[in-house]
């Protein structure tokens, strides 16, 4: 028992006062009296080494305190190591359970030897003594959740004991990761074989007397099935327990926390559980056993152990059928893996500053609240302090603060947010577990590999379009917003750069240049977003782009007439305009009444709309802008639209290198604005789990 | 140790005459702990022992059994009948030579001695070997045992049996009892008792076992009325150490 144990994250709720009654027996501590919840859990005893309240047995240490009284570690006068369960609260009553299960016989059980009275009259359970960790221990040293196969074994372990209780025609009734324990293995990984539960027998009992009130711990209120609550105790019960113990090893905390044991009760009956942190098959079997309607739970402990993966061996089998059937491969494709199979999902990052808000303003209002103050004087002091805000102007300082806020949010929105991972442990464990979780199958399986990857593009597509309507319209304009930012702030910084005559007007540029890249990528946004997954075909959309072109072609030109702009042009950046493709094979001149000088040109809206609807038609920007595109910006495949651009100069003459410039800037700020997908969710769809999109 | 070490009760005491004094003489003994030159409180060991007289079982509630070996030279071997007083000071259940190994220590170091087949972090061990923490010590086909030094400044070392070996008698651990060990919460005690609100310290004393602690504890020895001390205490066997949350025996093996 070397073992770190960590305190509990799981609330403890506070043990009303024990019901101490009765007979201080020889060797009682003197302030015996006075025991009561000071006295539980921690570290006296009633008895200490070397005395001999049973013939024949010898107390060497106190091991911890039960439900209904202290349970010692003693030798026998032979050397026998046994386990001795002061009863205290005596009553034939409570006893009659333990006889019934005296002479059971299960690996996975806790031995009874004998029932014995001392000198004193109370009686005594002689037991074997288990020495290893309690269940409880092991759940504390890993506070988010043990490995699988360690679950796995002492769920097996539990299972097979409960099992074999039900079929006795026993209910255990007091099921908890307390009364479970793990025979010594120092260092080595649970084997089920090692896993003994106690207290069965006794706790009839202990559940209805925690009915009655006369409870002395209530903790075990976290495993209590809802029927209880109506006095009905069938095996269903056990099931329940044992999904809540199957959740709380896998996640390292119960389903159900709360603050009173009438809180954690009502959900209970109540309250459904959030299961999106456990994956399949864990979370259909915990769905299962924790159904609040009895009748409607997994029938039998073995059909729990049915639905778990099975040990070693089975597992390859189970994934080879995967490969035929890609509509669950998550579930099939399982093999154990030594991390919790959950791992917490990244939550987005709250923007930090945002964050520091909520969180003064939350201590804030707390300490509020538990301020003991006359009501009237509160007022007073609320009414005077928003007087004094409004007042004192501090609330121009708020408001003024607030455009610089917006622009930083923006910034931290597209470049931190998916960069920054929460600083937690857990968060470091999430951004290791998945490659292993999935390139373990795809070793074995060199062909699954290409189907899972389908796989989560499409899931991740088709939860974009399951979101409400509302919500994508938000996340819509959003992005809009944030495209127009983009296309301003490159637009600045390029408009000096086009410049090619001294008397130009750079900042009619500018503005130029920022309208039409933020109306193209308006138009690339509105149509594509999420395209892929809403058209089959692609026709339609090369339609729609085609007519967005013109329309941003249109407004390029009447912008430019508008602002008396006339294009800069370079004239080693592309041809001249007469030797265009159009004019000298078709023959159609698009620049015959545009006005020409060396350095600046004033586009026609024929060339213009051309210019524009061309690369509108021809770019595929539902890819562009793909949710599960393979980098948010990604260089590349602006550089192949700016590359095509200037090409097509060659063809429809349009000046050079603003016309490049334009497209880029209306291909990086569309991909800057549009929803992208982060590795780490990929990852997680991958596995087949529920994100947020 | 550390917060033994510290005198935290510092603004408790300053109001209290009676714990300024206990406050500076256990300062007082500090000092002469650091200082092992002048020290007459810390003796060592005589040398001409009976091995198996020189351990100790702690029986801690709530925590554990303890086995602690206070001579520098332990053996480690298959555990002999009771009766038989030539068994090793640590005696396993195990398929080993009666003598199996022997751990020394010198100071401040720990030499492991092969009598039987031993390895040490899976490379056999000729004659001797060097321990360092965390190395793994596996005696014959199976028993395997890790060598820990929880704390920094402590000789006092542990040998956590991997291999679930039981030990005769049963403990929970077994400790090689440098000058002291500590016993309390924190990571770094010898013994983990996590509930604990204080720590307790053991040491070794004029021929026999002390006890100091960061608040008083009730000490009841065998025969005598219990005593309530921050310490140093004398522990013979069949002391018992009770404070609120804490008691543990110590026991002769």
């Amino acid at each position: 028992m070397f073992c770190p144990t960590r305190p509990r994250k799981r609330q403890k709720m506070k043990p009303s006062p024990q019901a101490d009654a009765d007979s201080p027996a020889a060797g009682a501590t003197p302030d015996e009296g006075s025991r009561g919840s000071r006295g539980r859990d921690r570290g006296r005893f009633l008895y200490r080494t070397g005395d001999t309240p049973l013939d024949g047995y010898t107390i060497k240490r106190g091991v911890g305190h039960g439900g209904f009284g202290e349970v010692y570690f003693a030798t026998s006068d032979a050397g026998k190591e046994v386990a001795l369960k002061l009863i205290r609260r005596n009553l034939d009553v409570e006893l009659r359970g333990v006889r019934q299960c005296l002479n059971l016989k299960h690996a996975n059980l806790i031995s009874l030897y004998d029932i014995r009275t001392d000198a004193a009259g109370d009686e005594w359970v002689v037991m074997e003594f288990v020495a290893g960790d309690s269940l409880e221990d092991a759940i504390d040293r890993h506070p988010n959740g043990m490995p699988v196969e360690d679950a796995l074994a002492w769920f097996r372990g539990i299972a097979a004991g409960v099992g074999h209780l039900h079929r006795s025609g026993i209910v255990h009734r007091d099921l908890k990761p307390g009364n479970l324990f793990l025979e010594r293995t120092v260092g080595e990984a649970p084997r089920a074989e090692d896993v003994r539960i106690g207290d069965y027998g006794l706790s009839k009992f202990i559940s209805t007397s925690r009915r009655s009130g006369q409870t002395e711990s209530v903790g075990t209120v976290h495993y209590m099935a809802p029927e209880i609550a109506g006095g009905r105790y069938g095996r269903e019960i056990d099931t329940y327990a044992l999904g809540v113990i199957l959740y709380e090893m896998l996640t390292g905390r119960t389903p159900f926390e709360g603050e009173s044991v009438g809180e954690v009760l009502m959900k209970h009956l109540t309250a459904e559980p959030d299961l999106s942190r456990i994956g399949e098959p864990y979370r259909t079997v915990i769905a299962r056993a924790l159904t609040k309607d009895p009748e409607a739970r997994v029938k039998s402990v073995d059909e729990m152990l049915a639905l778990l993966p099975q040990p070693a061996g089975a597992t390859d089998t189970s994934a080879e059928g995967a490969s035929d059937t890609p509509v669950a491969p998550t579930s099939a494709v399982w093999s154990p893996v030594s991390r919790p199979p959950h791992t917490d999902l990244p939550t987005p990052p709250r923007e930090p500053l945002w964050q520091g808000l909520v969180e003064l303003i939350d201590g804030a209002r707390t300490r509020w609240a538990a301020w003991q103050a006359p009501p009237l004087m509160k007022g007073l002091v609320l009414f005077g302090s928003v007087m004094a805000f409004f007042i004192s102007q501090a609330w121009v300082l708020v408001i003024s603060l607030l455009p610089f806020y917006f622009g930083y949010y923006i910034v931290w929105a597209i470049f931190f947010q998916h960069t920054t991972t929460a600083p937690t442990a857990t968060g470091a464990l999430t951004s290791q577990a998945p490659t292993e979780l999935y390139s373990s199958p795809v070793t074995e399986k060199p062909n699954a590999k290409r189907a899972r990857q389908v796989e989560w593009r499409t899931v991740a597509r088709k939860q974009r379009l399951e979101k409400p309507a509302k919500a994508r319209a938000r996340s819509l304009v959003g992005s809009m917003i944030v495209a127009a930012l983009v296309a301003s702030v490159f637009a600045v910084f390029a408009a000096p750069m086009l410049i090619t005559d001294q008397s130009a007007d750079t900042t009619a540029l500018g503005v130029w240049l920022a309208a039409v890249a933020t109306l193209g990528a308006w138009a690339v946004l509105l149509i594509n977003t999420d395209a892929v997954a809403r058209f089959e075909d692609r026709l339609p959309l090369r339609g729609m782009n085609t007519l967005a072109g013109v329309g941003v072609g249109f407004a390029a030109f009447a912008l430019a007439t508008l602002l008396g702009l006339e294009l800069p042009r370079s004239p080693d950046a592309t041809i001249h305009p007469n030797d265009a493709l159009v004019r000298q094979v078709a023959g159609v001149d698009l620049y015959q009444s545009a006005e020409r000088n060396g350095r600046t040109i004033a586009v026609p809206a024929a060339a213009s709309m051309a210019y524009f609807a061309i690369v509108f038609f021809t770019m595929r920007w539902w890819n562009t802008i793909d949710v599960v595109r393979g980098s948010r910006i990604g260089f590349f495949s602006i550089a192949v639209i700016a590359v095509f651009a200037w090409m097509l100069t060659l063809v429809s003459y349009y000046p050079q290198p603003v016309g490049v410039a334009t497209i880029a800037l209306v291909a990086l700020s569309a991909k800057a604005a549009s929803p992208w997908l982060p590795p780490t969710k990929r990852e997680a769809i991958a596995r087949g789990e529920t994100v947020t999109v | 140790m550390s917060r033994l070490l510290e005198p935290q009760p510092v603004a408790a005491a300053a109001s209290d005459p009676a714990r300024i004094g206990r406050l500076s003489s256990r300062l007082r003994d500090t000092a002469r702990l650091a200082d092992p030159s002048e020290n007459p409180v810390v003796v060592d060991i005589p040398m001409e022992y009976d091995a198996r007289s020189e351990r100790r079982m702690l029986w801690i509630d709530g925590v554990g059994g303890y086995l602690v070996c206070l001579a520098n030279d332990v053996t480690v071997g298959r555990a002999a009948p009771a009766s038989d007083t030539r068994g090793p000071d640590i005696g396993l259940q195990a398929d080993l030579a009666s003598r199996h190994a022997t751990i020394s220590r010198t100071e401040g170091r720990y030499v492991l001695k092969a009598h039987g087949p031993t390895t040490r972090n899976d490379k056999p061990v000729e004659e001797s070997a060097v321990l360092e923490p965390g190395d793994v010590i596996q005696l014959g086909d199976a028993t395997r045992l890790r060598f820990e030094r929880p704390h920094a400044l402590s000789a006092t070392a542990r040998l956590v049996i991997v291999s679930g070996h039981r030990t005769a008698p049963m403990a929970d651990g077994v400790l090689l009892m440098g000058e002291s060990c500590v016993l309390g919460p924190q990571p770094h005690s010898h013994v983990r008792c996590p509930k604990w609100s204080q720590e307790v310290l053991l040491f070794k004393g004029k021929a026999q076992l002390q006890c100091r602690s960061g608040s008083p504890v009730s000490i009841t020895r065998p025969g005598e009325p219990s005593e309530d001390t921050t310490g140093p205490a004398a522990i013979p066997p069949g002391a018992r150490i009770e404070a609120e949350d804490l008691c543990l025996s110590v026991e002769e093996v």
